[in-house]
């Protein structure tokens, strides 16, 4: 048995009587996507936050390959939801910045790897740019970059996208979703469902500082079977489920259960709830998905679901 | 000499000096500013408290008071200092403690998130400070920065009374001897008002400089 790659054993944080992280167990293996999921305030955020070692531990450690990294120390690279870019300096030297003051490269090299890095994430005319100047995904994208830059080993994506539009979530997701092709291990917290169902290859639902479900992220989603995690889910699919009706009038609410019956339906037929999640048994082929409209923009607009 | 001569020279013997003290105090106060404000902002709760207590001390005393007590009070601890040393130090340190203040305001202005984001790059924090935080709010501190200078600038004028030879000193000197003080007073308005004005001025175009630095706009 190997020793996993990020193992978090016991974490624990309390600011004052409020627990937020109430003893996690996490392990992450070498080139494993896990999604983080679970309603605000469950401390998906604080997870992340706590292995990146922004914020300080009441309990328990973090060990990536058997040692605890320190922030800086070029292990964990992070990924905000307020992009965080640092506004005075352009695209490119956001990227190159770390490359010159830490890994102490020449100003022509360190620019010319910050050019790379842009152009990796789609941005290389845009690398004069300064942030004010760029869209919010153009922005996450070179948020991303930075942090690619300087080749950590772990990337921790704090709701990458909870700050951008559906359209600039799908330019932020597929840049996310390269990367995992490439067998980056990283650790997701998202609201965006259909994604860490399509990308994450595990998924952990959170709540009140808890792991309550942890698994093989299609399971997680198909089967469900914590009550927590369904209600958490049913509330979101009917949201997205509906949320392309042009009508002001919505069909009619089947219910929870009701959206469950189709989440957990082995073939659920097209445009239905389970192809809007974009689990793939769902989709037949040249059907509708999330998922699948999210990469193809000629991707039929109002779905209706027929729930 | 006529009055009007005589207080033309003395505003040329006194000039000099007061606009060398105030440029003095100026850069020395906003180098200690810095490093107080840095030193709160990053330093933990002792070093925080310990330099608020400081900056309580000299901003409830008025600088009159606290030029006297260096001037005339040094000597007692073994600090004989020049009229014009006293006075340069009186006044960095008066500037220091409201220039602290404002790089604090700076510092609190910043989100949290982009010290993060240099920290987990592997950033130092004298780096973060120099190469992030300090140019991304030099363009928000600037207006207040600027304020305080020309305050200070009138400050200036305190010092005449710990007999620093500078505008206030040699031009009521004039007035006092002439009888002529409301002449020699309107000559010191209009001097410090221009110096004022100098100021403004500078200062607007530095802020034009930083914006096309910092933002990439004019």
């Amino acid at each position: 048995m190997t020793t996993p790659f990020l193992q978090a054993e016991k974490l624990e944080r309390r600011v004052g009587d409020t627990q937020i992280l109430a003893g996690i167990d996490l392990s992450v293996n070498k080139g494993e996507v896990v999604g983080l999921i679970g309603p605000s305030g469950s401390g998906k955020s604080s997870l992340l936050r706590a292995i990146a070692g922004l914020d300080p531990l009441t309990g328990g450690r973090v060990l990536v390959e058997g040692r605890t990294p320190t922030p800086g120390d070029g292990t964990i690279g992070m990924v905000f939801q307020q992009f965080n870019l640092w506004p005075h300096l352009t695209a490119g030297e956001n990227v190159a910045l770390a490359l010159r003051l830490v890994r102490k490269m020449p100003r022509a090299e360190a620019t010319e790897r910050a050019r790379a890095m842009l152009d990796r994430v789609g941005l290389l005319k845009l690398a004069d740019r300064r942030p004010a100047q760029l869209s919010g995904g153009q922005q996450q994208r070179v948020a991303i970059a930075r942090t690619l830059a300087m080749e950590p080993r772990l990337i921790l994506f704090d709701e990458p996208t909870a700050s951008l539009d559906p359209e600039l979530t799908t330019e932020v997701l597929d840049v996310i979703r390269g990367l995992a092709e490439t067998g980056m291990t990283m650790l997701v917290v998202s609201h965006e469902m259909g994604f860490v169902a399509s990308v994450a290859s595990r998924a952990a639902f959170l709540d009140h500082g808890r792991v309550l479900v942890d698994g093989p992220a299609k399971a997680v989603f198909r089967d469900a079977e914590e009550p927590r995690l369904r209600r958490f889910l049913s509330t979101y699919l009917q949201r997205v489920a509906w949320a392309p009706d042009p009508e002001p009038v919505p069909a009619a609410d089947p219910g929870p259960l009701a959206t469950f019956a189709l989440l957990q339906q082995p073939a659920a037929p097209e445009g239905s709830t389970m192809s809007l999640l974009g689990l793939p048994p769902a989709a037949p082929p040249g059907g509708f998905s999330l998922l699948d409209s999210m990469g193809d923009p000629a991707a039929p607009k109002s779905p209706k679901a027929d729930g | 000499m006529s009055v009007v001569s005589e207080t033309l020279w003395a505003v040329a013997r006194g000039l000099p000096l007061t606009v060398g003290i105030w440029l003095a105090s100026v850069a020395t106060g906003l180098l200690v500013g810095v490093l107080v404000a840095c030193a709160r902002h990053f330093g933990g709760w002792v070093v925080n408290a310990a330099l608020a207590t400081l900056v309580e001390v000299v901003r409830g005393v008025p600088f009159v008071v606290q030029a006297f007590l260096l001037y005339y009070g040094g000597p007692f601890i073994g600090l004989d200092l020049t009229p014009v040393v006293a006075g340069w130090l009186a006044l960095s340190v008066y500037a220091a403690a409201y220039f602290s203040e404002v790089f604090r305001a700076g510092f609190r202005a910043i989100p949290a998130g982009h010290t993060e984001a240099a920290r987990l790059l592997g950033l130092k924090t004298n780096q973060t400070i120099t190469r992030i935080l300090l140019p991304e709010m030099a363009l928000s501190v600037l207006p207040a920065l600027a304020n305080l200078a020309v305050i200070l600038i009138k400050e200036t004028a305190i010092l005449s009374i710990i007999t620093v030879p500078e505008l206030t000193f040699t031009v009521s000197g004039v007035g006092s001897a002439t009888f002529a003080f409301a002449q020699t007073m309107a000559a010191l308005a209009l001097s410090y008002w221009l110096l004022v004005e100098l100021t403004a001025w500078a200062a607007r175009r530095l802020e034009r400089g930083i914006a096309r630095a910092t933002l990439g706009t004019a």
